[in-house]
């Protein structure tokens, strides 16, 4: 098992394949130029990615890539999906709780002060966004701007992990958080996964064992920081605009995609009670695993084909 | 030029022997090493036999106690949160 580790899109990635050596060291050659061509073009950060270059042409239609493309439509499912809690167009709030620059320069020089005059929160829904299929076209209502961050990722990672399997018998692509695993390690029938305490990254809170999939967790800890003597964290709550006020420190979702997994994470994390069982209630396909604030490992969707190998 | 060689030659047995006095008198007033009593060393502690191979099998173990590794695995697949 060949285990390659880098860093891109803010996040430690951790690619991991078995198989004949030199096919191997091929494939995680091209998925190392495939995250970094991706992380160029979803980007936010950078004036010359290709979603900020949308973000600029709201109000036109703007001629995307099919990786675009498919990512902002499958955004638009995902908050369908979730009744609105995952909402790519936060991204205004986002600025406002000081959410300015990436997350590695806000731990270098810190947040944006909280600004005198608040951006105004988009005041079209995420789903006004025109499509064409035909032309791959995207129209964004001029007042909308979006951020794809936690989706790209998911989305990145289990397209990563589809060209590592070309290279591969078995492989997982861990973004972030964000996982996609591939085939099995030899002579076995699942993938360990240490599932990390929120209140101590060092440890595992459990160990999962997981089939082929996707695994995805939102965690309120990870990206966080100061504004001023207010902690403010990435999670927006897109009914309030402001970071979200939630019972849980985590929340970790298996499911068969890591765009699925990835955006139910975070609509779990912000959700409330009545939103929390809606959800549940919606897609009980889901596993849906969740630590609270005591550090407690609960379930908020019975899981199915998952088992805790230890504590 | 005999006279520059003699004078050379001169020059050098001078200088060598000057060397030599010089560094006489700086180990001659160059502080003295402690002495040790071999006696006061501490003798050194007796350690368990190593058992045989086959009483390892025996025992089950496959590696010596204090060199065994069992039960520590690194974890490379983390989810924790972005």
């Amino acid at each position: 098992m060949q285990t390659e580790y880098f860093r891109a899109m803010n996040s430690d990635i951790v690619l991991v394949a078995e198989g004949e050596l030199s096919q191997v060291e091929s494939g995680l050659v091209a998925v190392q130029k495939f995250v970094d061509t991706s992380e160029k073009r979803f980007t936010r950060f950078s004036e010359q990615s290709e979603l900020s270059a949308l973000n600029r042409s709201a109000g036109n239609w703007f001629q995307a890539s099919p990786d675009l493309f498919q990512v902002v439509k499958e955004a638009v499912f995902y908050f369908h999906k979730t009744n609105g809690l995952f909402d790519p167009s936060i991204l205004p709030s986002l600025k406002n709780a000081g959410y300015v620059h990436s997350m590695d320069e806000i731990r270098r020089v810190g947040s944006a002060p909280q600004p005198d005059r608040h951006q105004s929160v988009s005041v079209s829904a995420f789903d006004s966004i025109e499509l064409n299929e035909t032309t791959s076209s995207i129209r964004l209502p001029a007042d909308l701007q979006i951020d794809l961050g936690g989706i790209a990722k998911g989305w990145i990672a289990e397209r990563a992990a589809h060209l590592l399997s070309q290279y591969s018998s078995a492989c997982a692509v861990n973004a972030g958080g964000d996982m996609f695993l591939v085939g099995y390690p030899h002579g076995q029938d699942s993938w360990e996964v240490g599932l990390e305490d929120p209140r101590n990254p060092q440890e595992d809170i459990s160990v999962l064992l997981l089939q082929e999939g996707a695994v995805a967790t939102s965690s309120v800890v990870k990206r966080s920081w100061k504004q001023g003597n207010i902690s403010r964290h990435h999670l927006i709550n897109p009914r309030t605009g402001e970071p979200a006020n939630t019972q849980w420190l985590s929340v970790t979702v298996l499911a068969p995609h890591a765009a699925t997994a990835e955006t139910f994470a975070k609509a779990f994390l912000i959700a409330d009670e009545d939103e929390t069982q809606s959800l549940a209630e919606q897609n009980p396909e889901l596993t849906v695993l969740a630590v609270d604030m005591d550090g407690n490992l609960v379930s908020l969707v019975t899981p199915k084909e998952l088992s805790h190998a230890s504590h | 030029m005999k006279f520059w060689k003699s004078l050379i030659r001169v020059w050098f047995t001078l200088a060598s022997l000057a060397s030599f006095l010089i560094g006489w008198a700086v180990l001659a007033h160059a502080p003295k090493p402690n002495q040790i009593n071999l006696s006061d060393i501490p003798a050194a502690p007796r350690l368990d036999p190593i058992p045989s191979l086959d009483q390892m099998m025996a025992s089950g173990q496959s590696q010596p106690a204090g060199f065994s590794q069992r039960n520590q695995r690194v974890r490379v697949l983390r989810s924790g949160g972005s």
